[in-house]
């Protein structure tokens, strides 16, 4: 399967091939390999070959990419992206990024980030209010009240 | 405390709850108990803020709980699996949560230690939860669900996966610390026998409704239809027309069958099911249902025989301590008080 990142005004900025794990009512689980060189990111180092495990849940403005070294497979962190709710077309999952991104680390201490990119693209207040949402709903994920969809994903690692 | 009025929710264009009344008092452990598909986890969902009633309110304290977000309801979670993670170590685990709701790290810290305490975990915070028994997982999974100080805790199916005898363990176990927690409890079965060990009142779901509401030995002792009485077991069932309602008797295939009473909403002449429950059944020649009965069947189940019997062609299940060998006569008597009737076939 192809995953498009679009921007928020639907351009496409990146596209990567994806395994589907599995896909149900509550979303699409995907397998990913990074195939960018080394990336020092927000204190975690993602290489070139660190397994993504990418859940886009079904109708919300989120997904959660769980991100596995790719030598001791042990978990390097939660990516989280605030999207507009991802669409599926034949072999393609596309979504619109809205720049705002919440790094779970695996003692789960949190950061938001670029919020400051997020508040400064020219975006409806509907998408506004659904990100925000979005990012409280992915906090409440992780924290553990309420983290239906959370349980489910980490059975699957 | 906790109100859910009138909710009500779609699901593909068909009603998956309807009309969903219930309270949760403080100290009180409820049971949601049904099928799978009853619609058990979603009320869980619509109470946590994860989706949207069509209908209906949810209150906490009197506060009507519509406009605030799932993470500022304060209700903790425990899950099937405990979904607990592997890469982190006993008190990593329960700390999680809470970094990620930004708490700092001396509050994590007092935190953590007091959940571990409650559940008889402060000595093994350093330990892999890889390398603990499944009770142990237990209580960590218990721990981390109460660490954030919840108002409210919910547990879906938490021992659904687990072998029997795991299972009658942990669910041991889980009632302990829940009635060492003064949290109020919301807990999800399909297992009736979760549910009578667990709740002090348990709420009954079919199709999206509660039938029935009470304290488990009133909900089993009294089910409220015959689909509640299915639900529970209950096979030993026979066809019968009201004879007569005071006496309370019902003309059936064995013959006629007197019951305690007969509420006046049933006429005479109609039909109706008879249940009998096993414990209804005693091996005795005196009372006012006694039958001749032709064993079938004893069936050993640990400490007590489950004895299948044959009267005039209906079958009949019920206790005995002592196994019967097939084909043998007895005397059975069916006690009247313990006879169940619903209109009906």
């Amino acid at each position: 399967m192809r995953i498009v990142k679009n921007n928020h005004r639907g351009e496409k900025v990146w596209e990567y091939p994806g395994e589907v794990i599995s896909k149900s009512k509550t979303g699409y689980f995907l397998r990913a390999i990074f195939n960018r060189d080394d990336l020092p990111f927000n204190g975690v180092l993602f290489r070139q070959g660190d397994e993504f495990l990418e859940f886009y849940p079904a109708g919300k403005w989120f997904n959660i990419y769980q991100i596995h070294d790719c030598d001791s497979k042990k978990i390097k962190g939660w990516y989280c992206n605030i999207t507009r709710p991802f669409r599926v077309n034949g072999e393609t999952l596309e979504y619109d990024d809205l720049a705002l991104d919440l790094m779970v680390y695996p003692d789960g201490s949190a950061k938001v980030l670029d919020e400051d990119e997020f508040e400064s693209h020219n975006l409806s207040e509907e998408d506004r209010r659904m990100a925000k949402e979005g990012l409280l709903e992915l906090k409440n994920l992780f924290s553990g009240s309420g983290g239906f969809e959370l349980s489910e994903f980490v059975k699957r690692r | 405390m906790l109100k859910v009025q009138k909710i009500a929710i779609d699901y593909d264009g068909r009603p998956l709850l309807t009309d969903v009344n219930f309270h949760v008092g403080k100290d009180e452990t409820i049971c949601l108990l049904g099928p799978s598909g009853s619609g058990k986890s979603t009320i869980l969902r619509i109470i946590g803020g994860l989706v949207k009633p069509k209908a209906g309110r949810v209150y906490w304290n009197g506060a009507d709980l519509a406009s605030l977000p799932p993470h500022k309801r304060s209700f903790g979670f425990m899950f099937q699996d405990y979904a607990l993670f592997p890469h982190l170590n006993v008190f990593e685990n329960v700390a999680f949560g809470l970094r990620v709701r930004g708490l700092g790290q001396p509050e994590v810290q007092s935190r953590v230690e007091e959940a571990l305490e409650i559940v008889q975990l402060a000595s093994l915070g350093e330990r892999s939860v890889v390398d603990l028994s499944g009770g142990e997982k237990q209580r960590v999974a218990f721990a981390r669900a109460i660490a954030p100080d919840p108002v409210l805790l919910m547990l879906d199916e938490p021992l659904a996966s687990l072998d029997r005898a795991l299972r009658e363990q942990l669910l041991e176990e889980l009632h302990q610390l829940l009635a060492e927690t003064d949290i109020p409890v919301i807990y999800v079965t399909h297992d009736q026998e979760e549910a009578f060990s667990i709740a002090d009142r348990i709420l009954l779901l079919n199709e999206g409704r509660i039938l029935q509401a009470g304290p488990p030995d009133q909900v089993y002792n009294q089910p409220v239809s015959l689909w509640a009485a299915d639900f529970f077991g209950f096979t030993n069932q026979i066809q019968g027309k009201i004879e007569s309602l005071k006496p309370a008797r019902v003309i059936t295939d064995i013959g006629i069958v007197a019951l305690e009473e007969l509420y006046s909403i049933y006429k005479a002449g109609a039909d109706v099911t008879l249940v009998i429950p096993p414990g209804a059944v005693d091996i005795s020649n005196a009372g006012s249902n006694v039958f001749p009965a032709q064993v079938l069947e004893s069936v050993f189940q640990g400490n007590r025989y489950r004895v299948t019997v044959k009267i005039k062609g209906e079958k009949i299940s019920l206790f005995a301590e002592e196994a019967i060998l097939p084909g043998e006569t007895i005397t059975i008597n069916i006690v009247p008080s313990k006879l169940l009737c619903y209109g009906g076939k």
